[in-house]
């Protein structure tokens, strides 16, 4: 072969060589670039979730605390579903299908027994955490309530109960006081969830800006009228009609029901948490009861205790037959037992017995 | 040299040195996949730890067993006849406490003014490995009035399964 | 270039290739070596066993006209050796024997023969001061209680 035509294959073959080596070191690098990318994303969920369970731990076991706490940014998810719930009727280990998960990593901690209110969705780099103690009237549970900055709450009345449940919601939310005139024209102010709600007036004639309704989705548009003189809830979901309309209602125990419904998306979330905090009713006072008939059967009680120490009479009877599931007609049963069983249990401090709770 | 057999040892040297450099390259991998798995047990190993006191705070404030007045609670204080009724509760519904307290034994033993030994107030999944947390409370004797307190060493043993 | 020079260059560069990792080597050992243990659980629990164990002693009642063991110890600090006498014992005495009690079935239960020490001082004097075993201080709490004498302080010191 002539040395020109060899040297010109030599060089060829060398370049290929080149090109074939090359390429498969840097598709090597470019896969574990990859890799440790996903890998690392991983890390970060799993640390915000082992992270954020510790946290919603301290955070549920104080009580009248506001926290607020950064995190890496990412979605939260939330999901709590009452069709799959269980009472203790139905089942020994009563739950439902309720977790929380982080972005799209599949990261998911499930929350079978922790009565957690937030919207479905959280988007951003800090969460804002509340607490409130669930008292019926003995303490029951505390309701840890979670929303994002990225939530706009907004309270149309000019009653009383609007001011006051106002003023008591967490300082560091978009919270925001608006008359009846004034809250259809509200701005979007950057934010994409939209919480309306109403005290005095009737949220199906309401006309929620154009600018939120071009910014937001409907799911992420919603509302709940507060009747705090009938004790009662309604829920409403906001259609393609640009309208609000009544899903349904449901009455409360107490003012930490109220908040509930607000941090809640859906009357569906609030009736599935409330049903996990209804078999823990139910097992408290379970136990009080107990409690209540030792005092009763023991020898040192003085007969003078002896009355309100009655099963049948303080309210707790009631009260544990009612909370197996969470039920309209069975709430209006636990509030007229609740409030014999506090007047019981301030006669026992007057008789100078034993406390019922 | 003959030209072949300068072409034949320049190829077997370029062979040579990408032979050496993946092996480094496999070796470094090696040796961080070894890293990364000694890292990720001593992460599940934290996880755990601190799961046991997640677990041994929310017994520490458990409704079911904590001192209360007309809703006004006395930290670390458990209520006697609360913690009795609360054995045979517990018992009865052992798959839902399970789902609140995980695999935990939760033991107490009375310091004063009676001395006992270790009695268990709730059992779920056991294991031979576990951390075992320590809380002193007051235990509240509330019959015969006005009631009185006592002392109470909670021992929460929390089990691990690898 | 020369041929000498061009194989010296190839083998400096071979040498540079294998300082870097080496450097990288020393690097790795070295975290290894270095990383200490976390001790966030056993830090949790120390920090609050002894302080739990001095709060859950103050409150008892004892059976001393059921007063409780700050009532005790106050008397004791107020008019010592105490104007209170249960059982023919002053209110230092008995209270210290209670102490004594407490904390040596709390000892027993925490298992591994621990030492301790607890002391109950004012600016003025050491009222009852209970010793077990050799101590090297592993973690302390201390409590004030206020008396018309000044401030008593109750310490308690678990040991290694």
């Amino acid at each position: 072969m002539k040395k020109s035509k060899k040297a010109a294959i030599e060089v060829s073959f060398n370049w290929i060589f080149v090109l074939i080596a090359g390429g498969v070191i840097l598709l090597f690098f470019i896969n574990l670039v990859g890799t440790q990318k996903e890998k690392s994303q991983m890390n970060i969920a799993l640390t915000v979730k082992t992270e954020l369970k510790s946290i919603f731990t301290g955070a549920t076991l104080s009580q009248a605390r506001q926290l607020d706490i950064d995190i890496p940014k990412t979605t939260l998810n939330f999901i709590c579903d009452f069709t799959t719930c269980t009472d203790f009727e139905e089942s020994d280990t009563p739950s439902c299908y309720s977790e929380y998960s982080i972005g799209e990593t599949g990261v998911n901690e499930k929350t079978p027994a922790q009565i957690i209110f937030a919207p479905s969705e959280l988007f951003g780099k800090k969460i804002l955490t509340w607490t409130l103690s669930w008292n019926v009237p003995f303490y029951v549970t505390n309701f840890l309530y979670i929303t994002g900055t990225d939530v706009k709450y907004i309270f149309v009345g000019s009653s009383d109960s609007a001011n006051n449940f106002y003023n008591k919601f967490p300082e560091k939310t978009n919270k925001y006081l608006r008359t009846p005139n004034l809250a259809p024209q509200e701005e979007a102010d950057g934010n994409h969830n939209f919480k309306f709600i109403f005290f005095d007036s009737d949220p199906t004639t309401f006309t929620v800006s154009d600018e939120i309704i071009s910014i937001a989705n409907p799911s992420n548009i919603n509302a709940v009228k507060i009747d705090t003189s009938s004790k009662q809830i309604s829920f409403y979901y906001f259609t393609d009609d640009h309208t609000f309309e009544l899903e349904d209602y449901i009455h409360y125990l107490t003012e930490a029901e109220a908040y509930a419904a607000i941090f809640s998306d859906s009357y569906n979330f609030y009736k599935c948490n409330l049903q996990k905090a209804f078999n823990r009713l139910h097992l408290i006072s379970t136990l009080l009861k107990v409690r209540s008939e030792t005092l009763y059967n023991d020898p040192q009680t003085p007969s003078r205790c002896k009355g309100t120490y009655d099963i049948n009479n303080n309210g707790l009877t009631t009260i544990v037959e009612n909370s197996i599931t969470f039920f309209d007609s069975n709430i209006l049963q636990i509030s007229n037992s609740a409030q014999t069983l506090s007047i019981s249990n301030r006669d026992t401090q007057e008789k100078s017995c034993a406390l019922i709770y | 040299m003959k030209k072949n057999k300068k072409a034949q040892m320049k190829m077997g040297e370029t062979i040579a040195v990408l032979i050496v450099f993946f092996m480094i390259l496999f070796f470094g991998i090696f040796f961080y996949a070894n890293m990364e798995r000694k890292s990720f047990q001593s992460r599940l190993e934290k996880m755990e730890e601190k799961k046991s006191i997640d677990v041994a705070q929310t017994i520490s404030f458990l409704p079911e067993l904590k001192c209360t007045a007309e809703n006004i609670t006395k930290t670390l204080c458990i209520d006697k006849l609360k913690l009795d009724a609360f054995k045979t509760l517990a018992s009865e519904r052992t798959q839902y406490y399970q789902s609140v307290f995980s695999n935990t034994m939760i033991e107490i033993a009375e310091i004063y003014p009676t001395s006992t030994s270790y009695e268990t107030v709730y059992e779920g999944t056991t294991s031979d490995q576990y951390f075992s947390t320590f809380i002193p409370v007051s235990i509240f004797y509330p019959s015969p009035y006005p009631g009185r307190y006592g002392i109470g060493l909670l021992r929460i043993k929390y089990y691990t399964f690898k | 270039m020369r041929k000498t020079k061009k194989s010296q260059t190839e083998i400096l560069g071979l040498a540079i290739v294998i300082v870097f990792i080496t450097i990288g080597m020393l690097f790795v050992v070295k975290f290894m070596i270095s990383k200490k243990p976390d001790q966030q659980r056993e830090t949790f629990i120390r920090s609050e066993l002894a302080s739990n164990i001095l709060g859950s002693m103050i409150d008892v009642n004892t059976d001393c006209r059921n007063l409780d063991l700050s009532e005790l110890l106050k008397d004791c600090a107020e008019s010592y050796p105490g104007g209170i006498t249960c059982s023919g014992q002053t209110s230092c005495d008995y209270s210290e024997q209670i102490i004594n009690t407490i904390l040596s079935n709390f000892m027993t239960n925490l298992g591994g023969n621990r030492s301790y020490q607890f002391l109950a001082t004012t600016q003025q004097d050491d009222l009852i001061f209970i010793e077990q075993g050799n101590c090297t201080v592993w973690e302390s709490a201390n409590q004030p209680l206020p008396t018309y004498v000044g401030t008593l302080e109750l310490k308690f010191h678990m040991c290694k």
